[in-house]
């Protein structure tokens, strides 16, 4: 079942084009990365989908319904989650009033409980009193994570979730994430970095300068380095 | 020295209205950025809507102070709706020179419909004044100081515990993120100036007995706040309590110990000193770096 | 010529507008001709006004003080026997003084802070005023004097119109000649966008008090002129009242705009006259027009009057063929063997964060060099730390063997280091050659002062200044949106602009923070060709930070990448691709062995 479906997506940042034409789906429970390099225009793409920033032309259709030019907040409302490249946490909310913060997403849904985020993230788990703005990077990460989950998003958005990490925690920020796709969420993830994108997608979209030039399947080993002269055009 | 006690608690009084009206300044200031110069005028109205149930309208004098701030904090978050929406998007320049005007509009309207000078309120807790040994309380002083700062105080803890204060301390934070969390931008912005709004009403309804209603009250407490949210600290609300209080005593002991002129002075000096000395406040919050 | 008469022209023109309601004047009965003089000092006012919140953006609530204190000083004088001439010239001069002692406290600050302050200074002075009963006359007030000129009593109205006329006629020039001039172009820089301002030497603080000084004194003449006129001066008419409907002039007149400083103060003198069958609600409907003004003709009279009879011009953007720069002005061709940037060490943290963690690079003379790095990598922070925009925790860096940290960013610029931004600091209200023109750097206070004489008789220098801007939009391919204002220009257009502002001073070193960023395609490659050639032709090094690898790539002779801060890998693009630490921070490749 098509949950998110993307059709001619065209943003602009200023006059200029960010994204070009671009259309994908995303179905209940998959997971689609979406590759490039800097100002390929992933994080414009995104951001339009989660109604962060306009759409110039094109729809989006999540659940069947059009959420085009729908605000952010209702589209984090239905059950599409955004979680940032920047994060954008409250730097002196704690960790745990953010996820209480995160539940108000979750309008016609159960949240998920603080517990349940807990024993995903335990660094979360003892950490609860601090504020967000101390935290380490790969910590502001999880929360910003977990805030996107326990409003138990039906599809979460994930831009550059590795960005700025060291490599063991992104090694445990994979793990994580495929926990994450086991509880049915379906996932889109933003990345530059390849080898990650592989161990969370099963498809993958790469841009450049705001276009497609190559979608397929992740697994596919000449795929790799098609996907990695893509980078460099 | 029982003079002295007698002058800070007449200070206390004061400042106790002036930090509730500080308290709904910042509120407003930490949540949309806005610095409402208009503050002022809605306090006014909060007086004048005392006057008109309590005095006009006979009505029981205690339910002034949930009805009124109610009128009030409807009335500010239209005036949010249908003029400052559109300004959401202008710089601040814009904003701030708007509101001044607002706060103009505000005063000479009630100017226009009330010619009088000064409308005098009652004070709510009549009676005989208490005593404690040679100091003398009255009961409005006693009403007064503890009313509006229990109310600040109050308002405070809104703000920081209830699901509504926590909307409105995410969008102060980060609007992205707020959003993100399925905060509606139109619903807290309209939400913050309500609750503005009920601030100043309820300020208002304190500050009329003493103050009297007139026009110039805005003009007043619009400075007042504006002293007392310096002084203690502009994204404090905390230091926005602290800072009326200090301003309240600081104000009343000029008044009686130089001239009464020197009232007016002092705030601003308050002002001046502050800004230059200290300018992040002297009860700041501890500022986060946004990530 | 015919630009000196232009500019002439517009600098006189206030007056010429004066000598109008003059003529009109001497047609008129005595109550008109009272109005018309007082809105001739208001003009001043405005116009004074116009520099300071028009132009500069300060919302300041001290114009009731500065009235009071020249009328007030001038009125005392006369009273003691001086020459009204001499006691005018004088209140300015208080005027001047009280405008430095607001100025210099109140430029740390901005928008509601600054409001307050001068609120400050308001509420003083007028106290003040009140509270010295026997020099002023308190509360009661104080009775002025009918002027004496050169021996004769101004009394009648007529007589009392030719004099502010006259006096208004000599003073007007002075101020809008400055605005007109390098100085209001650096107002209206600073206030729409002070990094970019400081970059090229604009010290904001010191134009701000200048322009403190400049409207006090202004607004002193105005009162000193007012005075006599008004039979007795009170405090409480120099209230805070007055304080914010002169705030209101430029705003309804139109921010940014000499003359949307004159009409707006003129209008709001003159409403009130056509208000007296409703007197009593002037102030009502004063302060709901100018709300509804803020909010539904947010450019103000002369503002919205130009844009419906000029209207938007469309700013093709289609790519231009970009000619050569002139050979006239030699290029400093420094030799390869020197070293244009040394950093040492240098680590920036930001709190527990180390946004750049012991860095250390060295960049040949005449070389292009790039930065490139992941995301949060510290490439901006490390240019900003070169430019001087952050402070480094430790380390130095220097500029051909000058220590470059501990100069303020203002002083960069003469030393020979310009930059463009990540987000285009272009200033939008200015036209593109104005734009180039404060990349040249002269804009110390004197320098910039003297610039503005200039630019008003349009001498030899000023002109030169203008065709040195000219040759650097040539170059860049910009030549003919000269005199467009830079908000009209697209995105690839701005950045541009922005590298002609970086190149026109002719600096050793230029850094460019991804001047790239959100353009498209055919864009990509013109800029980088234009960047290759400037470098070649002009021998300058540039220092630039990109994301877009390919761009990065081939345009640099020697590449640094950076991940976490930290130096991975430096040397000649090829070496640096094919190194494993880079690959492992861009794709997350496993590091063999």
């Amino acid at each position: 079942m098509t949950l998110l479906k993307v059709d001619k997506l065209q943003v602009c940042y200023q006059e200029i084009v960010a994204v070009r034409d671009l259309s994908f789906s995303l179905a209940a429970g998959e997971s689609v990365a979406l590759l490039g390099a800097n100002g390929a225009g992933k994080t414009s793409a995104v951001e339009a989908i989660a109604g962060l920033i306009p759409v110039k032309s094109g729809s989006v259709f999540f659940e069947g319904e059009d959420i085009t030019r729908r605000s952010a907040s209702d589209t984090a409302r239905r059950g599409l989650s955004l979680v940032p490249q920047w994060r954008e946490l409250f730097s002196n909310f704690s960790v745990e009033e953010t996820l209480i913060a995160g539940m108000a997403a979750a309008r016609d849904r159960e949240p998920r409980t603080l517990d349940e985020i807990y024993e995903l993230f335990p660094a979360l788990a003892q950490r609860r009193t601090q504020l967000a703005g101390s935290l380490s990077g790969g910590e502001q990460q999880m929360l910003a994570i977990g805030r996107s989950l326990i409003g138990r998003p039906k599809a979460i958005l994930l831009d550059e979730p590795s960005a700025g990490l060291a490599a063991g925690i992104i090694r445990f920020m994979v793990e994580t994430i495929s926990r994450i796709r086991q509880t049915g969420v379906a996932l889109l993830v933003v990345e530059q970095k390849l080898e990650l994108a592989q161990a969370l997608a099963d498809r993958c979209l790469v841009l450049s300068v705001g276009r497609t030039v190559l979608e397929g399947p992740m697994r596919e080993a000449a795929h790799m380095e098609q996907i990695r002269g893509a980078f460099f055009e | 020295m029982s003079e002295f006690i007698m002058l800070l608690l007449g200070g206390l009084k004061f400042g106790a209205i002036y930090s509730l009206a500080a308290v709904g300044l910042i509120a407003l200031h930490k949540a949309t950025k806005v610095v409402n110069f208009a503050h002022g005028g809605l306090v006014m109205l909060g007086a004048f809507g005392a006057y008109l149930w309590i005095v006009e309208l006979g009505y029981p004098y205690w339910l002034a102070y949930l009805i009124v701030p109610l009128i009030i904090g409807v009335f500010a978050a239209t005036l949010e709706f249908t003029l400052l929406r559109p300004l959401r998007r202008a710089d601040l320049f814009a904003t701030i020179t708007a509101t001044i005007f607002l706060g103009i509009v505000l005063s000479e309207a009630y100017r226009m419909a009330y010619n009088v000078e000064i409308l005098a309120v009652p004070v709510f807790w009549k009676g005989s004044p208490f005593f404690l040994g040679d100091v003398i309380v009255t009961r409005d002083q006693f009403w007064v100081s503890a009313g509006a700062l229990i109310a600040g105080g109050i308002s405070i803890a809104f703000f920081r515990y209830a699901p509504a204060g926590r909307s409105m301390r995410a969008m102060a934070s980060n609007v992205r993120g707020a959003q993100l969390c399925g905060y509606s931008m139109d619903q807290m912005t309209g939400l913050a100036w309500f609750f503005a709004g009920v601030l100043a009403g309820l300020a208002g309804v304190f500050a009329a007995p003493s103050k009297g209603v007139s026009p110039e009250l805005a003009v007043s407490i619009i400075s007042a706040a504006f002293v007392a949210a310096v002084v203690g600290g502009f994204d404090s609300l905390l230091g926005a309590i602290l800072g009326g209080l200090i301003l309240g005593i600081t104000e009343t002991f000029a008044a009686a110990y130089v001239s009464s002129s020197a009232k007016g002075a002092v705030s601003f000096l308050l002002l001046f000193v502050v800004l230059l000395w200290r300018p992040e406040g002297l009860f700041p919050e501890r500022a986060g770096r946004n990530v | 010529m015919s630009d000196r008469i232009a500019m002439l022209t517009k600098s006189f023109a206030p007056s010429c507008l004066i000598a109008l309601l003059l003529v009109g004047g001497f047609w008129v009965g005595p109550y008109p001709q009272y109005v018309i003089a007082f809105t001739m000092t208001s003009i001043v006012a405005g116009a004074g006004l116009a520099m300071l919140v028009g132009y500069a953006r300060c919302i300041t609530l001290a114009s009731g003080a500065m009235l009071a204190i020249g009328a007030y000083s001038s009125a005392l004088l006369a009273l003691n026997g001086v020459p009204f001439l001499w006691a005018l010239l004088a209140a300015v001069a208080f005027g001047l003084v009280a405008g430095l002692l607001l100025g210099v406290p109140s430029v740390r600050f901005r928008s509601h802070n600054l409001a307050m302050v001068t609120l400050v200074f308001q509420a003083v002075v007028i106290l003040l005023i009140r509270e010295f009963k026997t020099l002023t006359g308190g509360a009661e007030g104080l009775r002025t004097l009918n002027p004496n000129v050169f021996g004769i009593s101004i009394s009648s109205d007529v007589q009392y119109l030719v004099l502010i006329a006259l006096a208004a006629i000599a003073v007007l020039p002075l101020i809008s000649g400055l605005l007109l001039g390098a100085f209001g172009k650096n107002l209206r820089a600073l206030a729409s966008n002070e990094v970019g301002s400081r970059a090229f030497g604009i010290s904001v603080e010191k134009h701000l008090i200048v322009a403190f000084v400049i409207s006090s004194g202004a607004l002193a003449f105005a009162g000193a002129l007012n005075a006599p006129r008004q039979r007795i001066i009170d405090p409480d008419s120099f209230g805070i009242i007055l304080s914010i409907f002169s705030l209101a002039g430029p705003i309804v007149g139109g921010l940014g705009s000499l003359w949307g400083g004159i009409v707006g103060a003129a209008t709001m003198r003159l409403l009130p006259e056509f208000l007296r069958p409703v007197a009593d609600y002037t102030e009502l409907v004063l302060s709901s027009m100018v709300v509804l003004t803020i909010i539904f003709m947010p450019k103000g009279i002369v503002g919205t009057a130009l844009s419906l009879v000029f209207g938007r011009k469309a700013v093709a953007r289609t790519a231009l063929t970009i000619r050569s720069t002139s050979a006239a002005t030699p290029a400093i061709r420094p030799s390869q063997s020197e070293t244009a940037l040394v950093v040492e060490n240098l680590s920036v943290s930001y709190g527990a964060v180390k946004a750049v963690d012991d860095v250390s690079i060295a960049i040949p003379a005449g070389s292009i060099f790039g930065l490139m790095g992941p995301n949060g990598a510290g490439k901006t922070t490390l240019l900003n730390a070169v430019s001087g925009f952050v402070t480094p925790r430790q380390g130095g860096a220097s500029l051909f063997g000058k220590p470059l940290l501990k100069m303020p960013i203002h002083h960069r610029i003469g030393n020979g280091v310009s930059r463009t931004f990540q987000q285009v600091a272009i200033f939008p209200t200015l036209s593109c050659r104005d734009n180039v023109i404060i990349g040249l750097g002269h804009n110390s206070i004197p320098a910039v002062l003297a610039r503005s004489v200039a630019d008003v008789l349009s001498t030899r220098r000023s002109q030169e200044e203008a065709r040195q801007a000219n040759e650097a939009l040539e170059s860049v391919g910009l030549r003919e949106f000269a005199d467009l204002p830079a908000k009209l220009l697209s995105l690839g257009n701005q950045r541009r602009l922005e590298i002609a502002r970086a190149i026109v001073s002719r600096p050793k070193l230029i850094l460019l923070d991804e001047p790239v960023s959100g353009v498209s395609d055919e864009e990509i490659e013109t800029i980088a060709k234009l960047l290759r050639r400037l470098n070649r032709e002009l021998g300058v090094t540039m220092m630039i930070v990109e994301h877009n690898i390919s761009f990065l790539l081939s345009l640099s002779d020697y590449v640094t990448v950076l991940g976490q801060g930290r130096v991975l890998a430096q040397g000649t693009p090829d070496v640096v691709v094919r190194s494993q630490e880079v690959r492992h921070a861009y794709f997350g490749e496993e590091r063999s062995a």
